[in-house]
């Protein structure tokens, strides 16, 4: 019975860790819902947005200057095509740059929700717009870039 | 010596042919049910290689699939604002899924087999109700349920791309979850002695799979709207509730069946399955 008790006292002790884990993360990696907008707050890619790349940097400003020291969270989706939706944590490279681990799976008009929590635990969200290009991919039936 | 000298003497007081019971009938039928208990959870413990893969893969599987896969090659589900949304209804879904697998198979299918191979006979000759093994059974599954419940949570909460609106209920899910998990073992119970080892395969195809799929485990019940006697005739299934409920225990910003509604529907289920599992168990062993 051992055995059992040591499995028993293991699943308690991971439904404890899952629940402290969700609890300090939650506002974190939530970044869906509607949330105020905030004019103050700028958000932009870095560079160009292409498929088969997964480093994209993201350029967060508040009253044009970097904004550093907050959560970043990327909710996306694809311009006329709800069900390519990916929501991602962004973290922090340099002054006010991001980096966003997500890869585009088509090349097209992208719109997304930048979700900014700020220390203090307020959020907003910035709308951006933004094209994801081939990026030189050799996609069948796609054209290469310049060609 | 006389026919008179040779007689045995009797003795003033007659001496008992057998020892008084030093405990009561309802104290033997209670340490009776512990054994059995403790019996069927020492089962579990020798077992231990068998029960844990079946506990951990189907769930991480799912969460896997539809909360890290699907998000991450940008296919999740729920559209643009509803990617979270879905790993946040699904969490408690799977969970009763879980819960709900381990009494199916863990319970009802070893009752199948030990039904057929007779191996109950010693344990119906306890001082005890016949009925009393059974529901030792329901006891004992629903430790293992429960543990299968729990094990969700730590995969659900490392695993997903998205996040989780988790939140605990305290009181909720401190009852809830055990009453998942009697639910669970007694409908386990009731198809164990239901059903004959040549018929097993019918509770993966026949029973688990439509639970699972109407179960709304995938999806709350009032996204059903569309489809209003769907919507009505999965109330006949217990998962609906059991997935509801935890959606209540474990989760926020997610619409859920009225606990009020869903505690007695789940009482009424466990009751229903624990009386149609005991009397099928007296009349199958008593054969």
């Amino acid at each position: 019975m051992k055995r059992l008790g040591g499995v028993a006292l293991a699943a308690v002790a991971g439904f404890a860790a899952a629940i402290v884990h969700f609890t300090h993360a939650q506002s974190a990696q939530t970044c869906l819902g509607d949330f105020p907008r905030d004019p103050s707050y700028a958000a932009k890619f870095v560079g160009s947005v292409t498929m088969g790349e997964t480093n994209h940097v993201l350029l967060v400003t508040h009253n044009g200057q970097p904004l550093s020291g907050v959560q970043v969270c990327l909710d996306t989706w694809m311009v006329g095509m709800s069900g390519m939706a990916m929501t991602s944590n962004a973290t922090l490279q340099s002054s006010g740059h991001y980096q966003v681990p997500l890869q585009f799976a088509m090349s097209a008009p992208w719109q997304a929700n930048v979700v900014i929590t700020t220390a203090s635990g307020s959020q907003v969200a910035v709308p951006i717009a933004f094209n994801v290009g081939s990026g030189g991919v050799n996609t069948p039936g796609m054209s290469m870039p310049g060609g | 010596m006389t026919v008179a000298e040779a007689t045995i003497a009797v003795p003033a007081r007659p001496i008992p042919l057998t020892k008084a019971p030093s405990r009561s009938p309802r104290a033997a039928a209670l340490l009776a049910f512990w054994a059995f208990v403790i019996r069927d959870l020492t089962v579990l413990d020798q077992n231990l290689v068998r029960f844990l893969p079946s506990a951990i893969v189907q769930p991480t599987l799912l969460v896997f699939v539809f909360a890290y896969l699907f998000p991450v090659i940008g296919q999740g589900v729920g559209g643009s604002s509803g990617a979270t949304t879905f790993s946040t209804l699904l969490l408690p879904g799977i969970v009763a899924n879980s819960i709900i697998f381990v009494g199916i198979f863990s319970v009802g299918m070893n009752l199948i087999l030990e039904l057929d191979a007779d191996e109950l006979e010693d344990r119906v000759l306890a001082p005890a109700p016949v009925w009393t093994p059974a529901l030792a059974k329901i006891v004992a599954g629903a430790v293992q349920a429960q543990i299968a419940g729990l094990i969700v949570f730590p995969i659900a909460a490392f695993l997903p791309a998205t996040g989780l609106a988790l939140s605990a209920n305290w009181p909720v899910l401190l009852t809830f979850m055990p009453l998942c998990c009697i639910t669970s073992t007694a409908l386990g119970l009731s198809l164990g002695v239901t059903f004959s080892p040549r018929s097993g395969p019918w509770l993966f195809s026949v029973v688990s799979l439509p639970l699972s799929f109407f179960g709304a485990v995938f999806y709350t019940w009032d996204a059903l709207d569309p489809i209003p006697v769907l919507k009505a005739l999965v109330l006949l299934n217990p998962l609906v509730y059991m997935s509801e409920g935890m959606r209540a225990a474990a989760v926020t910003g997610i619409a859920h069946l009225p606990l009020f509604v869903v505690y007695p529907a789940l009482t009424g289920f466990s009751l229903f399955f624990a009386t149609i599992g005991i009397i099928g168990f007296r009349r199958r062993v008593l054969k």
